[in-house]
């Protein structure tokens, strides 16, 4: 079991999603996959909302399949996650504000 | 807002806001360019634990397998994550059932993080909130059961185990020795907020406090064997092996999780205690012969324990009681045939046991080849110390004895003689019942769901109104809800289809094989924010269509077809399935097959549909499968794939001679991920037959070429169907339209290919990688059309309902529910002299 195995079976909402999230990771131009893994499994745990992380790695595929991928850091990445209160209702939206 | 026609773009789509104008190569370079490690550091600073230095293994400690596995990958620490999740969800339920009828009653099972809650029940129609949809659709029904509820926070109580009552010949007061063949399968790598720590094996513990009462074997939080023994005046003494228990490898390090078998590592492992001395002997062999291996061992401890000071607790196998009255110190892995001695084993009768030399005064020798179709365990000796399982564990698993001579159980039962426990297996929450309803006898049958909100939080937790059995209905059509198929898919935590689904590894890697529905399943649910609805939520799309259109259907599960079988079906001219009925009973697939033997139509409204075997146990509560050469997530281990409820072998239908194709002319050729693709006509549309099919669609118009809201566009996608002739599709089956361009993130499927070079399993160069949409007759005048893509009902809303894949479902069921007689086959031609 790998920390890769992890990441595809704590986000993915169906088995498209572990599929897109493969090619996602392959598709990193920086961290290793095991090491983005890593980094979001963590962002994941410490999360207030459940779904944040989930939502916030379909925003990152949407952008990457239309060729407009949301500007931003890793960082900013990992505090749009955890920065998503516990009882938002629209988690899209609120991500959609801080990963601008 | 619906795109035209011409729109290009997968929906849903970003924002403007998000959807900013730089290339994907700049943002790849962006978060590249920054230090990871540091970032997440810096954005972890509240996660204290993650900045704690991992630890290093203890001297003796046996390192993790060489492939450096990621320090946080070892173990997986299911039952800590469903409890955060849970928690972070503010609010989640599950019934006592999934589906109920006019005049019974259904309990919910609440958990609130706050005080109050409030819950309705109500209607659902359309359980998507995409903007590019008809959005949520529900109505209130005014029931008794709307009102407020105080809340409180409800445990998941995730282990299992079994479960032995108490007995006099238990209470332990002296002497005694405990042998088993175990094989663990825990993984001590990795930070300790990740690793497992005591596991029980055979413990019959209590501790309140400062005193403690019992005896308790285990293994420690070092991995190794272990003995807590409780003294005259409660005092704990705890002694340990030195040397630990060989680690498990559950797969090869490096490699993708799913093309995987199970390796176990057997121990006969025995521990006395001689109250006389007060000597404690831990033996542990491993059964392989292989020399050098340090984990063969034998040592004794010596302990000031003179008497052992009793309880009334029940025995416990693989737990062990917690100062909170619980079950816990699950242990992963498998016992095989444990044994109590009111006595100190001498080490020659120890060696004499570990070669099938067992002394014959056991006080419980329980042989859990026994009784493997049941929760039941036996106690082979006079006392009759039998027990039972809890949470369900696996059983049907190949035991230390195994020779490989037989895969079946049922025919060597006497080499199955293991349970394999995890310590996130799940049978049945046993919340308290927060609240009831009584189904009134009027209620229509449809989709409902019990909505609870509290402040900041909401939930759904839906269920079927079947009609009331032995009423007569006015609905023409039955909807077929694919609860087996929502079961395997069953996460629990989040709206990911894992972990505790049968798609989900257990903690230490192994695969999950049974699925119950008394937990939340907290996928199985509308709302959820995704471009790609999976079950439950794509199949509301079909269920508003019909209400659209103004159909009369009547809803029933799966099951009612595998309890009732066809009978369920006789008041019906048309059963539809949902979007993605993959997990079929012999019970339900014979249904389905007598139903249109009988002049039954069918529409097979999905792809993937009629796979896995799949049973069900007799009183409703858990389907269990047992995956093998399949496309799959998890291959079970050698001689395990036979069903533990049913003997049965498991695996796919197709390889039990009951391909799909056989019955609905089409199955499963390929998925796929990226966009979706339309369909083409082919001959086989333009066939008298099929004429009513396709009335209102142009010879020369794509099917489905439009926006969808599934994976963003086309109709056919996602999970895709096919006619095959040489596996079983009936000859006269017309192939109306199949799908095409779809791209090389489709790939046909892996139990199609026999070679690995030959495949070209992509679609841009594979013809089989495609959707066929299909149409045959069966005698009687029953008739079956399928759609074979998952998406297809994702299209249905498309233009306001005005779309061609809405025109053809509306032809094809207006048909098949009228008793118009179908057109069917021309009769053979036959040429004297030929």
């Amino acid at each position: 079991m790998t920390v890769v195995d992890e990441f595809l079976r704590r986000f993915a909402a169906s088995p498209m999603h572990v599929l897109q999230f493969e090619r996602m990771l392959g598709e990193l131009d920086g961290p290793s996959p095991e090491a983005f893994a890593e980094a979001v499994i963590a962002w994941d745990r410490a999360a207030q909302h459940p779904e944040a992380t989930r939502i916030a790695l379909e925003l990152l595929i949407e952008g990457l399949q239309e060729g407009h991928p949301p500007r931003l850091s890793l960082e900013a990445f990992g505090q749009a996650i955890v920065s998503v209160p516990a009882n938002t209702a629209d988690v899209r939206a609120h991500l959609r504000q801080s990963m601008t | 807002m619906v795109p035209s026609d011409e729109d290009p773009r997968p929906f849903p789509l970003a924002s403007d806001a998000t959807r900013l104008d730089v290339s994907r190569r700049t943002f790849l370079r962006t978060i590249g360019a920054t230090s990871l490690t540091g970032a997440a550091a810096a954005t972890l600073a509240t996660d204290a634990a993650a900045q704690q230095p991992r630890p290093q293994p203890a001297t003796g400690q046996l390192q993790a397998p060489p492939g450096a596995l990621p320090d946080s990958a070892g173990y997986q620490n299911i039952p800590r994550e469903v409890a955060d999740n849970l928690r972070k969800r503010g609010l989640v339920g599950y019934a006592d059932r999934l589906r109920v009828e006019p005049g019974q009653s259904i309990t919910f099972m609440v958990s609130s993080e706050r005080p109050r809650f409030r819950a309705d029940i109500v209607r659902l129609i359309h359980g998507d909130a995409n903007p590019r949809g008809p959005g949520i659709k529900e109505t209130v029904v005014e029931t008794r059961a709307n009102a407020e509820y105080p809340g409180k926070h409800q445990d998941m109580p995730l282990g299992s185990y079994v479960t032995v009552a108490d007995h006099a010949a238990l209470r332990l007061t002296s002497s005694f020795s405990v042998i088993a063949w175990i094989a663990p399968t825990s993984q001590r790598v990795g930070p300790p907020e990740h690793r497992v720590g005591t596991e029980g094996l055979l413990t019959k513990w209590r501790s309140d406090g400062a005193k403690a009462s019992g005896w308790a074997v285990g293994i420690d939080d070092g991995g190794r064997l272990a003995l807590w023994l409780a003294d005259g005046n409660g005092r704990t003494e705890s002694v340990h092996a030195e040397v630990p228990l060989r680690p498990w490898v559950p797969a090869i390090p490096g490699m993708n999780q799913r093309p995987q078998g199970v390796a176990t590592a057997w121990y006969f492992v025995a521990v006395t205690f001689d109250a006389r001395t007060g000597r404690v002997r831990f033996t542990q062999d491993p059964l392989n012969d292989f020399p050098f291996d340090h984990t063969r061992a034998s040592i004794e401890r010596e302990t000031p324990v003179r008497a052992l000071s009793t309880n009334d607790e029940p025995v416990l196998i693989a737990a062990m009681r917690q100062a909170d009255k619980r079950p816990g110190s699950f242990f992963n892995g498998k016992i095989d045939n444990p044994r109590l001695y009111a006595r100190a084993l001498s080490p020659d009768e120890i060696a004499a046991a570990r070669g099938g030399r067992t002394p014959a005064d056991a006080l419980v020798d329980w042989d859990f080849s026994a009784d493997i179709q049941s929760d039941r365990v036996t106690d082979r000796s006079p006392r009759q110390c039998h027990g039972r399982t809890v949470n369900l564990p696996m059983r049907a698993v190949t035991g230390h004895n195994w020779d490989s001579s037989q895969m079946d159980y049922t025919r060597a039962p006497e080499q199955y003689g293991a349970i394999y426990f995890h310590d996130d297996d799940i049978e049945d929450a046993k919340w308290d019942p927060a609240f009831s309803f009584a189904v009134p006898d009027t209620l229509p049958s449809g989709l409902y769901a019990a909505r609870l909100r509290a402040e900041g939080f909401e939930d759904y937790v839906p269920f079927v109104v079947r009609p009331k059995k032995g009423r007569p209905t006015n609905a023409r059509i039955a909807l077929l809800i694919p609860t087996f198929s929502y079961l395997a898919y069953a996460g629990t935590g989040t709206s990911a289809f894992r972990p505790l689904s049968l798609y989900s590894r257990h903690s230490d890697g192994s695969g999950v094989c049974y699925s119950s529905r008394l937990r939340p399943i907290t996928n199985m649910r509308p709302k959820i924010d995704t471009y790609n609805p999976w079950q439950f939520m794509a199949d509301t799309h079909l269920v508003d269509w019909l209400h659209v259109k103004g159909f009369e259907v009547d809803f029933l599960t799966d099951e009612d077809l595998h309890f009732e079988g066809a009978a369920v079906f006789a008041p019906y001219r048309a059963v539809m399935t949902a979007t993605h009925p993959e997990y079929y009973s012999h019970q339900m697939l014979q249904g389905l097959r007598s139903y249109l033997g009988n002049g039954g139509r069918l529409m097979y409204m999905g792809g993937n549909g009629f796979y896995w075997v799949t049973p069900m146990d007799a009183s409703g509560r858990y389907v269990e499968v047992r995956r093998r050469d399949g496309t799959e997530h998890w291959q079970g281990a050698p001689g395990e794939h036979h069903h533990s409820l049913t003997g049965e072998p498991g695996g796919l239908w197709r390889f039990r001679g009951m391909a799909p194709q056989q019955y609905f002319g089409v199955g499963f050729t390929a998925q796929g991920f990226d966009r979706n693709s339309p369909y083409k006509r082919g001959p086989g549309s333009f066939d008298p037959r099929a004429s009513f099919i396709f009335e209102g669609v142009g010879s020369d118009e794509l099917i489905g070429n439009h926006a969808s809201l599934v994976l963003g566009f086309g109709a056919a996608g996602s999970e895709l169907d096919r006619a095959d002739f040489a596996i079983g599709t009936p000859p006269h089956t017309l192939v109306l339209a199949s799908s095409f361009g779809h791209s090389d993130a489709y790939q046909h499927v892996v139990e199609q290919n026999n070679t690995a070079n030959g495949a070209n399993p992509g679609g841009t160069v594979n013809p089989l990688v495609r959707a066929d949409m299909v149409y045959l007759e069966y005698p009687k005048g029953g008739a079956v059309f399928s759609t074979s893509s998952i998406a297809w009902c994702g299209s249905l809303s498309f233009n306001n309902y005005t779309n061609n894949v809405s025109r053809i479902t509306e032809n094809v069921l207006r048909r098949f529910a009228s008793d118009a007689p179908l057109p069917g086959p021309a009769a053979p031609r036959v040429t004297a002299g030929q």
